[in-house]
């Protein structure tokens, strides 16, 4: 379920929430978890396609959120520092495990579907979709911080670790990919 | 770098929908309990705490309207004690408390086991326009499980790591229509009048 | 003069009305149907007894998003209360909701499944923990579903008492080799020599989960089922393990990688 609520509504009541948790009230953490444990869980899910280890990494991320968490400006909203949080973590699982065999996208590689003439004229979804699965984690997840969770680039710039120009081309770059790999206009 | 042209610009709507609507695999329900036991209580001394609460920005905003009625109020309230008193719900004590006892659920021990696991179904014509898998692994839900089409196999694919252990599981078509694997042949009844297939994870020498 | 008196006197009313209706919120909330209350009470009341949370949510679900209608959520919550109540464990029962919501099966055929796997649990928790054996809900868990998947209970009944010492985890894994052999065709009379053979010594019968998939290979190959049945006995009473019986059938890691062929393969 996503959350719609008003942008500067929500960060308020996050912030709230880490102030409550910085002053000693641990249990407040527990409204932040429930709030983005989906959106993070998925997202480290579809880096590393297994649901256990997706649930360690997910659970180091908001640990280490914990701990880090004075680091945290609460005038911003919480969930692009907590993404950019969990994508270290996957970032350092990957160069500790090596590459893994079975389709594990490499962060920077591009793969495409069989390139083929589109059969309709109508975007077909469902190849979208499959094609959004293939797309490298970085580009993906610039396209679901920007589409999906509307968040500002400023926003998805923090969520990645990387400036704010460099967000607009991930973006940009990323729905150019999409776009070629169900092939085009 | 190329200098992007206008036409470049222009995507097909479908691609925004696509990104809007893509789900979100389902976080398992020992994710909260499993964090909460990994936190440690903070110790803040007076002075830090101090010293953050006079760096919290603190924003005022009114309308017009709202002070007067917000002055009007205090002054009834003043004037006379019969306005209805409520304490604010803290809904987050009730939370709380269920969080609490879900604290006190064991956290499954989560062990690397992980072995890669691919599922194939063939369709030779295309016939599916989606295909997913769910089974005992994914309590059956089909989020974050589409499988993709292979065009040059002909097949639907997904790869998965996933624990030694048995898992039983099917194939959901279109979103409706549950089939197990035709390749495989162990299948067990699965009450409802149809049958998983069975599928073994693991060291083939060694037990589940 | 009066005019003006009575025009403050408004503006004072009126301020004070729209003073109340800013502070005190919980007025304008929208009261809920009946059937909503009663879908959410119910929904406490499972989740009170120990039913987990997550599931309850998704059976909700199912009516929010109009898959199942309010009576359908409620007899499904109601089924999930009772097998609650009756002290049973649940996750068997919780995992068949799990299996039949994904499935999309209606609910007015899941739960006379979740009955009947109920009464199996029942029958089975009681006839494992007479005589004091240790027993755990895993146990009760793995035979009420053997059970539930047609082995008969008089098979059980007759492991338990020709076997009052052995451990609750032996008797659940032979319980459900019995099963899955049963199922892949195997007469009773080697069913049972191969228990018998297995539950003679403690512990063995749990390191065995995987022979009737090693069964399945071997027939697949050629081998007939009387000749792996007393090859596995034989080696049951030598104290061999399932890998020895690989190897004495000659089955090789290659064989297990691919899956039967046909239209789909799993590579492990």
């Amino acid at each position: 379920m996503r959350d719609t609520s008003n942008a500067i509504q929500g960060a308020s009541r996050d912030a709230e929430i880490v102030r409550d948790v910085l002053d000693g009230n641990v249990d407040a953490f527990s409204l932040l978890v429930l709030r983005y444990q989906q959106r993070a869980y998925a997202m480290v899910f579809r880096a590393v396609r297994s649901a256990s280890l997706a649930a360690d990494l997910t659970q180091d991320a908001f640990i280490q959120a914990y701990e880090k968490l004075e680091q945290f400006s609460p005038g911003r909203p919480f969930y692009p520092w907590l993404h950019a949080i969990a994508l270290n973590i996957v970032r350092d699982y990957y160069r500790k495990e090596g590459r893994q065999d079975i389709l594990h996208v490499d962060i920077d590689s591009v793969t495409t579907i069989a390139d083929e003439p589109p059969a309709e004229a109508r975007l077909d979804m469902d190849r979208a979709v499959a094609a959004l699965e293939q797309l490298p984690i970085l580009y993906r997840e610039a396209l679901i911080l920007r589409y999906r969770e509307e968040y500002e680039f400023t926003e998805v710039a923090r969520a990645l670790n990387i400036g704010l120009s460099a967000a607009k081309m991930r973006v940009k770059r990323g729905l150019e990919l999409l776009r070629d790999m169900i092939g085009g206009e | 770098m190329h200098t992007p042209d206008k036409r470049e610009r222009e995507y097909p709507a479908g691609l925004y929908e696509a990104i809007r609507g893509y789900e979100d695999a389902k976080a398992p329900a020992e994710l909260l309990p499993g964090i909460l036991n990994g936190l440690k209580p903070r110790r803040l001394s007076l002075w830090q705490r101090l010293l953050r609460l006079m760096r919290e920005p603190v924003t005022v905003s009114f309308t017009p309207a709202r002070g007067i009625a917000t002055v009007a109020v205090l002054a009834v309230a003043l004037m006379s004690l019969q306005l209805v008193w409520y304490g604010a719900e803290a809904p987050v004590a009730e939370r709380t408390s269920v969080l609490l006892a879900e604290r006190a659920v064991a956290v499954p021990d989560a062990a690397h086991g992980t072995v890669p696991v691919r599922f194939v179904l063939a369709d030779e014509l295309r016939r599916n326009h989606s295909v997913a898998v769910i089974g005992s692994f994914n309590q059956w839900q089909d989020g974050g499980y589409s499988m993709r089409y292979d065009t040059a196999a002909k097949v639907w694919v997904l790869d998965l790591m996933l624990p030694r252990g048995e898992y039983e599981y099917v194939f959901l078509v279109d979103g409706r229509m549950t089939i197990p694997d035709p390749g495989i042949s162990l299948v067990r009844e699965d009450n409802f009048g149809s049958r998983n297939s069975v599928l073994y994870v693991g060291d083939e020498t060694r037990e589940i | 003069m009066k005019y003006e008196r009575r025009l403050v006197m408004c503006w004072l009313w009126g301020l004070l009305a729209l003073g109340l209706f800013w502070t005190t919120p919980d007025l304008h909330a929208a009261p809920q149907s009946g059937q909503t209350a009663e879908l959410a009470d119910a929904a406490a009341a499972v989740r009170q007894c120990g039913v987990s949370s997550p599931l309850v949510d998704r059976i909700l679900a199912e009516s929010v998003e109009g898959r199942m209608t309010g009576e359908d959520v409620l007899s499904l919550l109601a089924a999930l209360d009772r097998a609650c109540a009756s002290g049973v464990p649940l996750y068997p029962l919780e995992a068949k909701v799990e299996e039949g919501l994904g499935k999309r099966v209606p609910a007015i055929r899941i739960v006379p499944v979740l009955v009947t796997l109920q009464e199996s649990l029942q029958r089975t928790s009681l006839a494992l923990h007479a005589g004091g054996r240790a027993v755990s809900d895993e146990d009760v868990a793995t035979i009420a579903t053997a059970v539930s998947q047609g082995l008969p209970f008089d098979t059980v009944v007759r492991l338990l008492r020709e076997y009052p010492a052995a451990p609750g985890a032996d008797v659940a894994a032979a319980v459900k080799l019995a099963g899955q052999l049963r199922k892949a065709g195997v007469a009773d009379g080697d069913v049972n020599a191969f228990l018998d053979a297995g539950l003679a010594t403690e512990g063995v019968m749990p390191r065995w989960g995987g022979f009737p998939r090693l069964f399945m290979l071997a027939r697949r190959q050629g081998v007939d089922a009387e000749s792996v049945m007393s090859q596995a006995q034989q080696l049951l009473r030598e104290g061999g393990t399932l890998p020895d019986l690989y190897n004495a059938l000659g089955i090789t890691s290659r064989d297990i990688r691919q899956g039967t062929g046909g239209s789909g393969h799993v590579s492990q």
